[in-house]
Formats: structure tokens, sequence, C-alpha cells
């Protein structure tokens, strides 16, 4: 854990903002995954009061990134006065277009595969001249097609482009779930020293997935303790942030899970 | 076949609910390179997984563009969302392919019949309701991708250019139907002609319009150059040409190269635009 001061935030969710607003003192920053309404009342006090991190989609890193989505990504940039970007390991949609499955979805790890991510990912991070976090992404069922390990691709990536690890701790659960690994040895083969950002967050059973996946649902206190494991693991990391934006989560979720974090991880 | 291409085509498996179930049931059925791809994948988890997408993909896509029909729930006891947990939505679910206009037209069937049948009582309520459900279903359909152009020599509508004829003014009320109220916000009744129109980026506009841009629109067959349109429509030339490029940037028209500069004259008639988030 390094000494100076680490971030403890949330996402902007609009329907609750009033009440973002009133935690102020609780919440340092918010990761923003879509851009302001036009005529959301509460953005300009949102601006002034937290740190915005730019969390949106902006390209998958698998495919040149077109000049509109840099435009795009360079506008919220500014806009949020962004310390970092953030953009997720995935590949969602085929070359031609024609195919969206408009979810995270992690690519194949293989060497052209990690070749296309640290290209793109130069380009973009020269655009935007701000630092980069890629966010690692679970995979639900078997794909026997890599080439080299989740862990090796995302080090490899991290150490050629410079770019900062964002750990979401639901994810690897899911990963290691659904792998049938422990979660802290499957937390172990990932690049824990190069992380920046983490996230917290929960699960939730899914009656078509007969099993559980991502849901803006508050952390169980297993999935706050594993998250402590990794963050005591993670001497570079700069924000801790709940990961949750939905229209679902409720008033009360976002300062509750903000303070459990802040408590679970000694950042009071 | 490359690493990318092998993600392509697992891509497909999961967005394309036919590809994935032709598959399925025969490996081979989609040549050799496919099969090879989905040796390596536990097909049923897959399918349960391309599953979990469909679901996904229609629900965000029907709490965005039925926003206004779930804040109005709490009256009418429907939440439009509620339709993808039917039988009729889950027997649909191996038909669908994620972004198709065709599978988007057969969701957003299921929704309006949903919102609409029997709603005598929402509409007593709600006398606008069923112009609601039409301006929302609209959003949701020019949400989908375009079918792919043919070539043609001069701009052409969009085939995702959808006008809207409505009984009543609804852009006049819709944020406040969004906040808070006492009363129902009634917009004032009066015939309402919208265009909506989807830009190459994905992003839906809806813009109201006139007759003159009507006309314009139905003129564009892309056949026709627009100088002779603006000619037998009595509208300045140059002012066309812009009118056209606003049309192109929102996506309401294709056109094929560019417009021609050497037009000059009077201005179309005004279109106010309603960028809608």
């Amino acid at each position: 854990m390094p000494a100076t001061k680490i971030l403890v935030g949330a996402f902007y969710n609009p329907h609750l903002a009033e009440e973002t607003l009133a935690s102020a003192g609780l919440i340092d920053h918010l990761a923003m995954a879509d851009p302001p309404e036009k005529n959301d009342p509460y953005f300009p006090q949102i601006r002034e009061r937290f740190v915005l991190l730019l969390h949106d989609y902006i390209h998958q890193l698998a495919d040149p990134i077109p000049p509109h989505a840099l435009e795009r990504a360079r506008q919220l940039a500014e806009l949020y006065r962004t310390p970092w970007v953030a953009e997720h390991c995935q590949c969602v949609m085929t070359q031609d277009g024609r195919f969206n499955v408009d979810y995270v979805f992690p690519p194949l790890y293989t060497r052209d595969m990690l070749r296309r991510y640290v290209e793109n990912a130069q380009v973009l991070m020269n655009a935007l001249d701000r630092p980069l976090a890629m966010e690692q992404i679970p995979r639900y069922f078997r794909a026997d097609l890599d080439e080299m390990r989740e862990g090796e691709f995302l080090r490899e990536f991290f150490e050629t482009t410079g770019a900062g690890f964002l750990l979401d701790i639901a994810h690897a659960w899911l990963e290691a779930h659904y792998r049938g690994k422990p979660p802290r040895e499957y937390l172990a083969s990932l690049p824990l020293d190069l992380a920046t950002e983490l996230h917290v967050a929960g699960v939730t059973d899914y009656s078509d997935l007969d099993g559980p996946w991502i849901a803006p649902v508050e952390p169980s206190d297993e999935m706050l303790d594993l998250a402590a494991w990794a963050f005591d693991r993670m001497p570079k990391v700069r924000a801790v942030t709940f990961d949750a934006f939905s229209t679902l989560l409720q008033p009360g979720a976002i300062p509750r899970t903000v303070e459990r974090t802040r408590k679970r991880l000694n950042l009071v | 076949m490359n690493s990318r291409q092998a993600q392509d085509v697992i891509l497909r498996l999961l967005a394309d609910g036919p590809f994935r179930a032709a598959v399925m049931a025969d490996p081979e059925s989609r040549g050799a390179e496919v099969a090879g791809v989905v040796l390596g994948l536990d097909l049923a988890a897959l399918d349960r997984f391309g599953r979990f997408l469909g679901r996904h993909y229609y629900r965000e896509r029907v709490v965005h563009y039925f926003k206004y029909a779930r804040a109005l729930s709490a009256a009418t006891n429907r939440p439009p969302e509620a339709v993808l947990k039917t039988a009729e939505f889950k027997s649909l679910m191996s038909r669908l392919i994620l972004g198709d206009r065709a599978s988007a037209t057969a969701v957003s069937d299921l929704l309006r019949n949903d919102l609409t049948r029997d709603a005598e009582a929402i509409r007593s309520a709600i006398p606008f309701w069923d112009d609601l459900v039409a301006y929302q279903s609209a959003f949701f359909l020019s949400d989908a991708l375009p079918p792919s152009a043919a070539s043609r020599p001069f701009p052409a509508r969009a085939e995702t250019a959808t006008l809207l004829e409505l009984q009543w003014d609804l852009p006049a009320v819709l944020p406040a139907l969004l906040r808070p109220f006492d009363q129902l916000p009634i917009p004032p009744r009066q015939p309402t002609r919208l265009l909506f129109a989807r830009s190459p980026e994905g992003e839906v506009t809806v813009v109201r319009c006139n007759d003159a841009l009507r006309d314009l629109l139905e003129g564009l067959t892309g056949e026709v150059d627009p100088a002779a349109l603006a000619s037998r429509m009595g509208l300045d030339p140059g002012s066309i040409e812009k009118t056209l490029r606003q049309l192109e940037r929102l996506g309401a028209i294709i056109a094929q190269g560019s417009f021609s500069s050497s037009h000059v004259g009077s201005e179309l008639a005004d279109t106010r635009s309603a960028r809608q988030q």
C-alpha cells in the first residue's frame, strides 16, 4: 500500500446525485460510465466537488480506434479533468461491425491479440496525453484457444505500454469461480504489483447462467476480505472504487459500501 | 484463421441466435474454420451466456428508450421491461440477432402488444399513451443497425429514417414526465410529425418534421439530382445543400460523394432539433 492518499469513491449514478453530493466528505471520486445528460442539474456541482474518472466505453483495444472515438474520449477527458482514463480488456464487436454483444467480453489471450492491444493502447495514450488503466474481464465459458495465460497477457501489456492495471475484485472472483480455482490462487497469477485502481463490487445469481455474475449490488463481506487481500499486494494503487452503475441501485448503497470499504481497507 | 478472426466467430456465436443454433446442431455446418474454433469452446455454456447477453441487450434498450413508460409504471402497472421475463420473449430468444432490425422489430412488437393490450383504463388516465408507446418504439427501432445500403448516384433517404405521425405534441412534455409531478403533464393535442434518424456512429436523434422536410425526404430516392428536386419543389438549391448536409450528419440520408456546390437560393423551412439522450 503506498504512502500517498488513496482515493475512495464510487460510480456516478445520476438518480442518486443528491445523496452523492451529501456524501462528499465520504466519497473522494466518481467514475463516469456515461457522459452527463444535458439536463442533469447536479452535474456542475458534481464536477466541482469530486475527482472525476473517465470510465466510459472508448473503443475496444483489439482494433484501431477511429478518429471520432478518440475525439469523443478527448472531450470527455477534458470535461472531467480526469487524472487517468480507464478501458476494459475486452473485444465485443466483430471487425466488420455487424455483431456487437454490447457487454464486456474478454479477448482470446494470444500473441497477435497482445500486439494489437499494445499498439492501440499506445495510440490512445498519445491522443489523450493521460495515463491509461485497463480492467480485466472474466470469461464465463471455457475457450481453449488461448496461447498464453490471462496473467501473462496482462503483465506483458502493462509492462510494454506503461498502463496501469485496474483490478476488479468481483471479476476476479467470477473468473476463479468458473475456472474452479481458489480466488487467492487466481489473484496471485495477476500483476497486482502493477495495479493502480481497485474496483469492489458484488455478484448475484442469474437464471440464464445457472450461477453468479456481475451485478450492481453491494459486495459481500467475503468479497471485501478478498479485496483487502489484493489491496495489501498493490503498492501502486491510487484509487478504490465501488463499481455499481445502474438505475436499479437503491439509495444508501453507495455511502454504505464506501464506508464499509474504507473500514475494511483501513482507509478511514 | 488468426486469433482476431477466431474472436469474431465467438462474438457472432454470442450475438446471432440462429447462427449459434445451427453450429450447436452441427459444428461443421458453417465450414471447417468455424468448426475449428467451436472445437475449443464449451458450447452449452456459451449458449447460456448468449441467452444472458440477449436478455441484457434488450433490457438495456428497453430501460433507455422506454424510460417514459417506466416513469409512468406506478400509474399503469406495466413496467415495459417485464416483457423480457415473459414466455413470449423466451421463445423468441433463439431467433434474435443483437443489433438486427428484424429482431428489434420482433421485440418492439412484443412491447407494443404488452403495453397497449386491454389498456382502456390507462388511456383514460394518460390520453396520449398510444402516442407515447409509438414514440418510444420508434426510438427503440432506430437503435438497430441499418441494412446495408445499395450504391445510388444521388442522396437517398436512409432506410432507418422514420417518420412518425402523432396526435399529441409529445416533445413538449417529455422531460416533465421524468420529474416528480402532482398532476400528469398533458401535451397539447395537435398533429405532430417527427423524424427519427440514426447516425453512422449509432446516435439516435429525433427532430420535428414539417411538410417541406417530409416532401424532401420522400423525394430523395437516390435516383434524383437534389438540384432537380429543389427546382420541382420550388425550394432554394443553396439551402437544400445545407439541409442535406445536416440530414447526412443525423443519418437521415445516405449521400454518395459530395453534394453539388453550385446551388444558391432561399432557406428551407426551419426544422427544430430535439436530440434525445
